[in-house]
Parts: structure tokens; sequence; C-alpha cells
């Protein structure tokens, strides 16, 4: 049995790199990858404390998460493929023609 | 009859947004699609009406809360109230489209289904009833309006948009959805019911540990995801620039329906769920609305964009309604839902002549509005009466809903929670800042000279909508608002039962 | 037979003969170092008797008007001191609730004081008598109006038909104001009441009633509103729009004047900036945009936060309804502190509306702005809204509060007297002049509330009576130079007289008027104010006077140097005719009112005086 603090101290420690991965990087598929990584963050936190629970309910939300995280990563791209198509660049600094 | 008849109107939706893509294969006629999205919100408009009104035509009893779905789905007053309003709004965004359209705009099928698909995401989001539940409504509708707002392919503002709108948005989800596995991780569940069983477990000492911390650690992660929808500080830098950016009428979506859905999630998590561990979040969220109030009040002078200036309005709005939320009594939770639902109406009104102004080729600044009144006086009035509304003169509509939310706040503050007083002064200072940049436009609109003289040509859809919204906000909301509130304590007591 | 028939009247008559008797011992302890009533705290029940016996020393008893005071000025008197004896409290006193202080008058100076609590030591609620009518004219005095404004504004396209409908519909209501004044009468309580439900579970109803204060308004914005059509029966521009916005505007007025319900008072109230604001905005002059928006968020802003105060009422009252009656009958449950919060809260409201110094910095620009109708309407009527709030809405609610801004009220009222006079002293612009004078004028006013007396208040709402008389006419006058030669600056004019003798003459007859000519209304009221205030506070009465001085030294110089003297070389003297007739009819009525209620002031006087005591009572000031 895993002691799960040790559930806690992952996810937290994942969910601040992604968290540090969108704020600090400029190209906006990198932020979608650290959006990815906070996701899986709280998904090893589901997954973890349903095994300590014995309870199913958390892995049926890490599949649910998985599914979501997937379709936003295909809307995302889309969105940012036909940005790119515009203006031949994802850099978010660049993103200034709305006032930010 | 079974009571999973009651899922109908969003299997409606479910149906056309299916049928919509189906369509495009077997006709060209442009105008089938929105005649099928019309039809299907109409009919699950319709439903939603009827059982509200007549429960005994489908052997129902609006007292009593009805679980499907092996209890993941919860149809209650609150649920079906949002749920109407959120049908509303998408029929009205819907029939405005058409008007909004040029002739060959590409996509049509595309659209309608998003459109029909953000709304479901709304309903469920209202009947939801665990997290997984809410947060995949929150989502669907969500990813409906990211696509939508950056609808135009071709046009630079409205990708730039979307881009932001969906890279802001995706972070704040993933925050929230970590928010809810902390609790998870505490509570071992995920439904509302057993949430709220636990903590109110901690409380009366059944149930042995300290959790403070973690509640109060996990309800400033799901705020931060819940903000982000309803669009207050500091989670508001998105809604500026998606305001102006996005198509007027998705606009009009977002700041009528998505806006109203957050609050719905807003008030299930908060008032619901997480009401026996309000001392760890209530002085939070007083913060938020008080910060909102003012800092969406203060930007918003000095804005020339319509869009923008009313979406700085409508983070300023968002700060009201969060006022009541700390207050936790049913009359401030009815207060809430009734502006909210009363602002679902005022600033969808306002975006549709925004939106038709814009569609007849005047522009979305303020010198576009330059003697409207001139040029129509539907526009104009309709406009001056939404705007009168959100500043919260009597004896329009937004005054009464605005009364009543700072009259249940107060009388709390009142009992013993001082500190909700200042909120309640702060709010009412903040509403007579707020003339001024409304009165900005009515200026514009009334006293200055246009450009050219001809009348505005524009749909009639877009006549008659307009002309209903205004007939909604100065008289049938005035003076029937008792039974609009009879609505919205029942909505409430559903929710806090 | 006869005996149990005794028996019933012995049982009956009982509870009379068992009024007890009291005792207080007046005396001085040996030494002459402590002088006491004993017991210093006397309770007793309704009807019972009082005794005083005297001990050592000299004393008497003698009643005051508080516990801190030590003046007899009425109420019982055992005489001058006496050594031994005793003497008995008139009955009288001890026939209701109340508490009675008093005082030795020659031990003043030792804290020789003693308090009789009778009762439940709090003075009965005075009775109100509420009369509902069995016609509903105070509802038509809404309605018609508003049914006008649309009838008018459905014969948009015609030229004529829009004047001729307003006209129509401001002298229907004239004549319903008229018959509402006369059956409202010069009994005391509200007559013609109507209540109709509107928000049953706030406790909020449209609660109708017009009293003695406030059917002088209702004929005050009765006679207001056809003399504003005909004096704008000339409007070219979108007529319809104006005269519309005009009846809208007079149903909102009607409103203030006769809800007394907080929250429907509080909706009129801000209905009425909305046909304002777009009268300025539309029709004003050159520098219309600032001043309508300024006019806008000044009241907008000050009106918010009396919002706040009658929310509190509401709250603290805890009976669950606006209504006006039941939360000032209530007013004995307020703590001082909280009355004088609200009363901050409803001041700041009303004031702006006066408009008082340091609020009036809207009122010129409003002013100088709108066009001639507007200035008519807003210097005629709605400028009476805010003393009528103070008095009808936060008087009588909370008394302690109003008592304790006393001062602040009497120096804001010195200051808007001096402070208004002075400045028209020096204006060139014949509109901002009666701007300012208009501060002035309701600076008497307001200093007539501050008295707190019944001569004070009648004084003051005589004078929002006589000044929306005579300031439209101002205006007019004002309104007919500026149509004629198209400028009101006054250096320019000069030689008017010779031009257009007859006009000349009404003007001469609004100017005396508007200063305070005995025989015109202001002098009545100015005259009521004065002696009040000499009464309440002496020879402070030197500054205001000194201030009608001034008003007299403005009016007077501004006559001679626009419509007498040489000819002007800077305007175009041989155009200048007659006032046209409906500049002339408009002028001529208002003098004539002005004369008729300086003359016979009585007629409204006598229901004005009778309203002030009852509001006064209901302070607990009498």
């Amino acid at each position: 049995m895993i002691d799960p603090i040790n559930y806690l101290i992952f996810s937290s420690v994942l969910l601040m790199i992604g968290a540090y991965g969108v704020i600090k990087n400029k190209n906006a598929i990198v932020v979608l990858m650290s959006v990815e990584i906070m996701l899986t963050a709280a998904n090893i936190n589901f997954i973890g404390f349903s095994s300590y629970y014995h309870d199913l309910s958390g892995q049926v939300v890490a599949l649910f998460v998985t599914a979501i995280a997937a379709a936003e990563v295909a809307i995302g791209l889309a969105i940012l493929l036909s940005l790119f198509e515009q203006r031949d660049t994802i850099e978010l600094d660049l993103l200034n023609r709305l006032r930010w | 009859m079974d009571s999973s008849v009651l899922f109908l109107p969003e299997l409606l939706l479910i149906a056309s947004i299916m049928a919509i893509p189906g369509l495009y294969i077997f006709t060209e006629n442009r105008n089938s699609y929105s005649i099928c999205s019309n039809l299907s919100l109409s009919g699950a408009l319709i439903f939603l009406v009827v059982s509200w009104y007549y429960p005994d035509t489908i052997s129902m009893n609006r007292d009593v809360s009805v679980y499907i779905f092996y209890d993941h789905f919860k149809v209650d007053d609150f649920s079906q109230l949002f749920k109407i309003v959120f049908v509303l709004t998408a029929l009205i965004v819907s029939l405005v489209s058409t008007s909004y359209f040029e002739e060959n705009e590409p996509h049509q099928p595309e659209y309608f289904t998003l459109l029909l698909s953000s709304t479901l995401g709304m309903m469920v989001t209202a009947s939801a009833n665990d997290f997984l539940t809410i947060f995949i409504g929150i989502e669907l509708s969500a990813f409906s309006s990211y696509a939508m707002v950056a609808f135009r392919k071709k046009d630079d503002q409205s990708t730039e948009a979307g881009a932001k709108y969906l890279l802001i948005g995706a972070f704040s989800s993933a925050l929230s959805l970590y928010g809810i596995s902390l609790l998870y991780a505490i509570t071992g569940s995920l439904t509302f019911d057993g949430v709220e069983a636990f903590i109110d477990g901690l409380n009366s000492g059944v149930i042995e540990g300290d959790f403070t911390e973690v509640i109060f650690i996990a309800s400033l992660f799901i705020m931060a995801g819940l903000g982000f929808k309803i669009a207050v500080v500091p989670f508001h830098a998105w809604a500026p620039d998606v305001y102006q950016g996005a198509p007027t009428p998705v606009t009009a979506l977002l700041a009528a329906g998505s806006k109203a859905m957050g609050f719905v999630a807003v008030f299930r998590v908060f008032v619901f769920v997480l009401e026996a561990a309000s001392e760890e979040w209530k002085l939070v969220l007083g913060i938020i609305a008080l910060a909102s109030m003012t800092t969406g009040n203060l930007a918003a002078i000095s804005q020339n964009d319509v869009g923008r200036m009313l979406a700085y309005s409508s983070i300023a709005q968002a700060g009201y309604i969060m006022i009541a939320i700390p207050a936790l009594s049913s009359e401030a939770m009815s207060g809430a839902i009734a502006h909210t639902l009363v602002h679902a109406f005022m600033k969808g009104g306002a975006f549709v002549v925004v939106g038709c102004v814009g569609a007849v080729g005047l522009g979305y600044n303020l010198d576009s509005y330059k003697g409207l009144a001139q040029r129509s006086q539907l526009l104009a009035l309709s406009m001056t009466v939404c705007l009168l509304s959100l500043v919260g003169i009597p004896p329009f509509a937004g005054f009464i809903s605005k009364f009543f939310l700072f009259y249940g706040t107060l009388k709390v503050g009142l009992a013993g929670e001082n500190w909700l007083i200042i909120l309640v002064l702060v709010g009412v200072l903040n509403s007579a800042l707020s003339l001024y940049y409304y009165l900005k436009i009515m200026r514009y609109m009334y006293l200055y000279d246009p450009e050219s003289s001809e009348d505005i040509v524009f749909p009639n859809t877009v006549r008659y909508i307009s002309f209903g919204i205004l007939l909604l906000l100065a008289v049938i909301f005035p003076l029937y608002w008792e039974s609009l509130f009879e609505l919205c304590r029942e909505a409430s007591a559903a929710l806090i039962a | 037979m006869r005996f149990p028939v005794f028996l019933l009247l012995a049982i009956f008559l009982l509870p009379m003969a068992s009024a007890e008797d009291h005792t207080v011992l007046v005396s001085q302890s040996p030494d002459g170092m402590s002088y006491y009533f004993e017991p210093i705290i006397l309770e007793i029940a309704v009807g019972d008797n009082v005794t005083f016996v005297w001990g050592n020393g000299s004393h008497n008893v003698a009643q005051v008007a508080s516990s801190d005071s030590g003046i007899y000025e009425s109420g019982f008197r055992s005489g001058s001191p006496q050594v031994g004896g005793n003497w008995s409290l008139p009955v009288e006193y001890a026939s209701q609730d109340g508490t009675l202080y008093y005082v030795c008058e020659p031990h003043i100076m030792m804290e020789m004081r003693g308090t009789i609590v009778v009762g439940t030591g709090k003075l009965p609620v005075p009775e109100i008598s509420m009369e509902f009518g069995d016609f509903p004219w105070l509802s038509y005095l809404l309605v018609f109006p508003i049914i006008g404004s649309l009838w008018t504004f459905g014969f948009r396209d015609s030229p004529n038909a829009p004047r001729i409908i307003a006209l129509f519909t401001t002298l229907f209501t004239l004549l319903l104001s008229i018959v509402v004044f006369f059956k409202a009468g010069k009994e005391s309580g509200f007559s013609l009441m109507e209540e109709y439900e509107w928000a049953p579970s706030f406790g909020i109803s449209l609660l109708l009633g017009v009293d003695g204060l406030s059917s002088p308004m209702v004929l005050l914005t009765g006679i207001i509103g056809p003399l504003t059509v005909i004096f704008a029966w000339d409007e070219r521009e979108k007529p319809a729009l104006f005269f519309s916005l005009l009846l809208v505007m007079q149903t909102a007025l009607f409103g203030v004047f006769i809800t007394l319900d907080y929250f429907v008072f509080y909706v009129f109230w801000e209905v009425v900036l909305i046909p304002m604001f777009f009268l300025i905005a539309i029709w004003g002059g050159e520098n219309r945009r600032y001043a309508s928006i300024k006019f806008f968020i000044y009241t907008f802003t000050a009106s918010v936060i009396m919002l706040v105060g009658f929310m509190a009422l509401y709250f603290e009252t805890g009976a669950e309804t606006f209504s006006m009656i039941e939360i000032a009958k209530q007013n004995g449950e307020f703590s001082r502190d909280f009355q004088i919060w609200i009363f901050a809260a409803l001041f700041i409201g009303f004031a702006v509306k006066v408009p008082s110094v340091p609020w009036h910095t809207w009122l010129p620009d409003a002013h100088v702005q709108a066009p001639t109708a507007g200035s008519i309407l807003l210097a005629g009527v709605m400028l009476k809204m805010g003393l009528y709030g103070l008095i009808r809405a936060a008087l009588p609610v909370v008394p302690l509060g109003a008592e304790y801004f006393v001062p602040l009220m009497v120096v804001l009222a010195i200051i808007s007297i001096l402070y208004g006079a002075a400045l028209s002293l020096g204006q060139t612009d014949l509109k901002k002049l009666v701007a300012y004078s208009s501060v002035s004028h309701m600076g008497v006013a307001l200093l007539g509330v501050a008295t707190m007396t019944e001569l004070g208040l009648a004084g003051a709402v005589f004078m929002m009576f006589a000044h929306g008389i005579l300031s439209p006419a101002m205006f007019m006058v004002a309104g007919v130079l500026y149509h004629q030669v198209g400028t009101r600056d006054i250096p320019k004019l000069g030689g008017l007289a010779t031009h257009q003798p007859n006009t000349a003459g009404v003007f001469v007859v609004i100017f005396m008027g508007s200063l305070g000519l005995p025989g015109m209304a202001v002098f009545v009221a100015e005259l009521s104010v004065f002696i009040a205030f000499f009464e309440s506070h002496g020879y402070w009465l030197l500054l205001p006077i000194s201030g009608m001085v001034l008003t007299a030294g403005y009016h007077l110089w501004a006559l001679q140097r626009a419509i007498f003297g040489p000819d002007s070389k800077q305007i175009d003297v041989e155009h200048v005719h007659e006032a046209t007739w409906y500049e002339m009819y408009p002028m001529f009525s208002l003098v004539l009112v002005a004369t008729l209620f300086g003359i016979f002031p009585h007629y409204i006087m006598d229901p004005i005086t009778v309203a002030c005591y009852d509001i006064l009572n209901f302070m607990g000031v009498l």
C-alpha cells in the first residue's frame, strides 16, 4: 500500500510543472502541452485515491478526462492552425491585434 | 410516465446536433440548418415551459427533485429555470445569426451544430449532480464556444480571440479539475451529496480530521475555473478580447448563456456542495466581488469599442451577482438568480443591437453609434432600455433584480455579517459610477448627428427580438416582478434544500 | 334587583377608583450638601395621583423639556419656592403615556432634578387619520399624462396635433389637481388614499394619498403643466417627442408627490431624471451634452445613497413594509446613532435636489443649457422634490437624526442664501442669475425646515410653492428676451421697455414678486421663515436677512440694466416687439397666481400648517 501523501506530492509537482509551462512559454503549442500535464496531475490524484478508497469512480473520471483532453487538443490545434495560416506564427506575444 | 422523459429537451438538441450535418449531405438550402436548429430549440423551450407550469401533463411533481441516469442527473426547479434561459438565449442567437451571416457564409451547418452542442453543455451543467457531469457539461459548452469564437477563419480578430479564449480556458479548466481531484482525495466521493455529507460530518465531528486547508485550496482551484467562465477579476482578462473579436451573435451567447452557466455551476458548487465549508471561501468570494465590480466599471469608462465596453460591464455585473453568494441566505440567492436571469436578457438585447449595427457595416466603434436614434428609433430605444437596465435605473428590470439582490444581501448583512454591508455599499456606488459609460453610448446615439441620414435596413427577426426584449425589460418584468421573484424563490429553494 | 346592578357598577368603577397615590419628597440634607427628590425616578401608571411633599429647605417643582435642560418653559409648576407644605401634580399630566422631567428651580445648579415615568414612558404615537377615497382621483393624476404622452407620440407626424393634445391633457390634469387640492381640504391626516399591491412579499404597494403638505405641490405641478406646454407652443424640433417627454415628466412628478411608499417614491424619483435628461440633451443649448450628463450622474449618485437609507429603514423596522406611515409610527424604536446615519444618507439624496451648497453645481449648468420649458419644470417643480422629500420621508421617521443635523442645516441654508445671492449679483447671463437665485431661495426654505417649528416648516413649504410659481416666470422672462433679441447677456441688453411697454410691465411685476415684494407670495414665505428663525435662533437672523438685501440688489440691478436705460447698441432694438400670446398668457397667469396667494395666503397656508403640525407631532417636537 502506497502512502496517499505520495500521490499528492507527485500530482502537485506535476501541476506546478504544467502551470510553469503555461506561464513561461511563448509558444502556443507548448502551452497546450503544459495544460495536458496539468490535466495529468489531476488524473494522478483521481487514480491514486481511487485505489486508496477502493472506489471506481475516480478511474472513470480519469478516462473521461483523457478523452476531454484529446478533444481539447483537437480544437486547440485547429484554431492554432488557422492562426498560423494567417500570421505564419503562433508566438503568443504576437497576438496583439486585440488589445491584450 | 418514466422519469427519463425529463431528458427530452436535451434529447431534442442531441437529435438536432446529429441531424444538421446530415442535412448538409442532402440539401443545399442554407435555411434548412437554421430551421432545424430553431425547431429543436423551440421544441425544448415549449417542453420546459409546459413542464414548469403544468407538471401534471408529464405526471411529475415540481416540489420533488427527480434523479435520472443513476443519480448523475438531477432535475429540479433550479435546473429547469436555467434551462429555459439557456434555450431561450440560444434561440435568440440562432434567430439573429441567420441575419448576421453573409449570403455565402461557409460552414453554416457546423455553426448551428456547435451552437446546439454549446447549449446542450449548458443544460447538462444545470442538471449535473456530481463533479464529473458538471465538468463534462462545462467543457462541452466551452469547446463548442472556442470553435464558435474562432468561427470566421479568415477574420484575423476572430481567430486571435479564439486562440486566447482556448488557451486561457484550457488552463483554468485544468486548475478547476485539479481542485475537484483534491476534493475527491479527501472525501473519496464525487457526487455532490457525498461531498456535502462529508463536510457536514467534519463540521459535526462525526468524521475525524482537519481538512480546512485542503478544502480552502480546493475551493480556490475550483473558483479559478468557474471564475473564468463568469469572468470575474482576476480571471477576466480574456473577456474584453473575446467579446470584441468574436462574431457578435457568439458574443451574445457568451455574455448571456455561457455566463449564466458559469453562475449555475458556482451556485451549485459553492452554495449547495461547499456550503458547510463556507467559512473557508466566504471572504475570498467577497473580495473577488469587490474587485470585479470596481475593476470592471473603471476599465469600461475608457473603452471605445462597444463590445469591449460591454465586456467590462459584464465583469462588473458578475461582481454584483457575486455579492450575494457569501450571504448564503435563500433570499440573497434568489436575488442572485434573478439578476443572472435579467442580466442574460439585458446583455443579450444589447448585443443583438450591437450585432445589427455591425452587420449593416457601421462597425463596432462608439463613433458608429452617432445619431443612431435618427436612423433607427427601435434599435436606439432598445439599446437605451438595455443600458438603463444595466445601470439599474427604475423602473426597468435591471433595477428590480438588482434591488432584490442587494435586498437579500443587506438583510444578512444587518443580521450580523457586517462586512456584507460594505459590499452592498460599494455595489451601489459602483452602479452610480457605471452610469457614466452607459450614458456615453446613449449620448452618441441621441446627441450627435449621424454621418448619413438614411434609415438602417435590418431584418424583421432582429426587429421582433429587440422589440420583445424591450417589452420584457421595460414593461413585463417591472409590472409582474412578483411572479418573476416567485420563480427565483422556487429555484433557490430547490438549490439550497 | 338593585343590588347586582350596584355590584356591576362597583366592578366597573373599581379600576377607576384604584388610581394609586404616590408621594415625592422634596428635600435637602440638613448640612445643605445634597438636594434631592425622593424617589428620583418615579414610575406610575396612567391616571395615578402624585403629591409632592416638602421636607427641608425652600424648593419648587417645575417641568423642563428634557433630562439635561434646566429652564422652565411650559408645563406644570408649583409656583415660587416655598418652605413646607405639599402640592399635587395636576391630573392631566398623568393622563397619558410619557416621561415628565422636572427640576427645582433654585437648586438647578445642585442638579436637583427628578423624573416621572407615566405608563410605558413613551408618548403614544399620534393617530393619523387615513381616509380612503371612493373615487380614484390620484391614480387618474398618474394615468392621464401617460395616456396623453402616448397619444401625443401617436400623432408625431402631424404639425399641430401634438401640442393641442398636450395642452388638452395638461389642462385636464390641472382640473384634476384643483379637484384633488380642494378634496384634500384642511383636515389633518391623509385623504383620497388608494392602495394597489405591487410586490406583496416585500411589502411594496402603490400607496397613494395626499395631505396638506402634498396637495399644494400637486396643485403647483398641475398649474405649471399647461403653462409649460403653452410657452413651448412654437417648438419646431421634434415637437411630439418634446411634449410626450413633458407629460411623462409630469406623471413622475405627481408620483413623487402623492406616493406614501418609500420604494415607489424612489422609483418615481428616478423616473423624473430620464425625461429631464433627454429634454436637456436634445433641446438644450451649446453645452448641453456636458450639462445633461452632469445633471444625471450628480442626482443619480445622490439618490442611490438615499435608496440604501430607505432599505436600512425597512430592515430596522422589521415590519415588512415600505409604507412611510407605518415606518414613521415606529420611529421611537430607532436608536439615536442609527437615526443619525440614516438622516445623513437621506439628506445627501435630498440636498442635491434642493440644491443646497455645496451640492448645487449641477443646477446652473442644467438650467442654462435646458430649453426654457425644461427650466420651468426644473425650477418650478423638480427643485421642490428635495425639500418635499426631506419633510415627508426624513423628518417624521428619524427625528433625532434630524435634530442632530439642525446646526449643519442652518449653516448650509445660510451659506446657500448668501452665496447664491452673491453669485447672482455677479452674473451677466440672465438665466444663470435666475438659477443662482433659486439656490438662494431654496436656502430660505431649507432654513425654515431647520427651525423645526410649525411656522418655519409651513413657511418653507409655502416658499416651495411661491418659488415654484415665480421662478418659472423669471425663466419665461429670460426665454422671451432670448427669443426676441437672441441673447441673455445683461450688459448687452437695455432699453427694451420703450419698445415693449406691456411686456416690460409684466417683467417688472415678476421681478418684484421674486425679490419678495409684500403682496406677492414669496414675501409671505420669507416672513414666516424669518420669524420662526428669530424665535429659535435669535439674532443670527441678521445673516440670512442680509441676504435679502443682496436679493433686492441683484433683482433691481438686473432689471434696470436689462429692461430700462438707454437703447443698447449691441442688439437690434428696433425689432423688439411685445411678447407673443403664447409667451404672455403663461407669464400673466403666473403673476396672477402669485398675487392671489400673496394676498390670500391662508388658502394654502392652512392645509400646510395642519400638515406641518402633524409632522412635528410625529417627531415628538411639540
